[in-house]
């Protein structure tokens, strides 16, 4: 990535399982393009789909045993996907 | 039943069994309308007052925390009229009970071109009891659907987070911002996930916000003539037989930022909060408690 012409944009979505196929039930977007921006519409239909749009997959929340104890408390959303793209910054 | 009057304010108009467990399901409860405009107008000229003098000795009638919340803003404060309407002090009693006491309250305004909202938190910090706090939400004015209003995600309330921790969450299926009408009046759950919004609108948005602590048990506090008639059975199960009609139905409510297995976690912790409320520790939603506590019996690892 060229810091001077092109910026990072990060999209994280939260599936309802922890499939990459699964339906999206949350979502945040970050634009290092244009810090103001955010999507307030689901932007797609399941994970592939960003994949398919050109979105680079580079992170996975782990599947993590519950603790002894707590195995029926529910918290965070568990099942989180980072994805980013690189754009130019006449872009944004 | 209905409650006891309060002084000379009319009788508390207690919930019902299915707004309760409309409560458990969801975190929260709405009143659209609820307050006259005529009080309205005088609350909103005291919630500046409040705004102006807030820390100082001249702001008027300050509580302080762990004060009965009958003794809230006496007459002939507008605040304390809100706050005694019928079907605000009803709510109140239904789910922290006649004796509870204040926490703590702010005024929040938005003014109008601020663009600057919160990130999505509960308040306080994690608190894993069973009983809970519930935080009244009064707005005096209308709010209009880029006015700022309360944003917040329905049925959040019973996962256990702390404060900012899912600010990261900009927006969840099925997510809410309140629009309405003046002198609407919103009643969560202590742990509902929320949030200030931006104020791209067109008038200042003021809105007061009231915490209140149960000093009691909240078991069958509210009107429970109809406890009978609506209960589920213990063995209500969707896969097997099953009653639409009843409160087990309620307790069901999904909501679009669930997936299933998050969906049957939330069904258990409104089993779990059910069976407090009602003081029936054998109730269940779909068997999922029911088979466990049988089975441990027989050997667990």
């Amino acid at each position: 990535m060229n810091p001077n012409t092109q910026r990072q944009q990060v999209l994280f979505l939260w599936m309802e399982d922890s499939s990459l196929e699964g339906r999206i039930v949350g979502w945040s977007f970050f634009d290092g393009a244009d810090p103001s921006a955010d999507w307030t519409e689901v932007p797609y239909r399941s994970g592939v789909a960003a994949l398919a749009d050109g979105w680079r997959l580079i992170q996975v929340s782990p599947l993590v045993s519950p603790m002894p104890g707590h195995e029926h408390e529910a918290s965070f959303l568990k099942h989180e996907y980072l994805f980013e793209r690189i754009v130019d910054i006449s872009h944004g | 039943m209905t409650g006891s009057a309060i002084g000379d304010e009319p009788a508390p108009l207690l919930l019902t069994t299915r707004q309760m467990a409309e409560f458990v399901a969801r975190g929260f409860l709405e009143f659209p309308a609820l307050i006259d405009d005529s009080i309205n107008t005088q609350a909103e000229a005291e919630l500046r007052t409040i705004l102006d003098t807030w820390g100082s000795e001249d702001r008027p009638n300050a509580p302080d925390s762990g004060q009965p919340w009958t003794s809230l803003y006496p007459q002939p404060s507008a605040l304390g009229a809100v706050l005694r309407h019928p079907t605000v002090a009803g709510a109140i009693q239904s789910l922290v009970g006649p004796d509870a006491v204040f926490d703590h309250d702010f005024v929040h305004l938005r003014p109008s071109g601020d663009l600057n909202g919160q990130r999505l938190h509960c308040d306080a910090i994690i608190d894993p009891n069973l009983s809970f706090d519930i935080q009244v939400f009064y707005f005096p004015h209308q709010v209009a659907d880029d006015g700022g209003g309360t944003g917040f995600v329905p049925a959040t309330h019973l996962r256990l987070i702390h404060e900012t921790d899912v600010g990261r969450y900009r927006h969840l299926k099925g997510e809410r911002q309140w629009a309405g009408p003046a002198g609407s009046v919103l009643i969560f759950h202590h742990g509902l996930w929320h949030r200030g919004m931006p104020n791209p609108g067109s008038r200042d948005r003021l809105m007061y916000k009231l915490r209140l602590n149960p000093s009691s048990p909240q078991v069958l506090q509210w009107n429970t003539d109809d406890l009978a008639e609506v209960s589920s059975a213990n063995t209500d199960h969707i896969f097997a037989r099953f009653d639409p009609t009843k409160i087990a139905m309620s307790l069901r409510h999904r909501e679009p930022w669930m997936g299933e297995a998050d969906f049957r976690l939330e069904v258990v912790a409104r089993t779990r909060l059910w069976r407090h409320l009602t003081n029936n520790p054998k109730f269940d939603v779909d068997w999922y408690l029911t088979r466990l506590e049988r089975r441990s019996e027989l050997g667990h690892r």
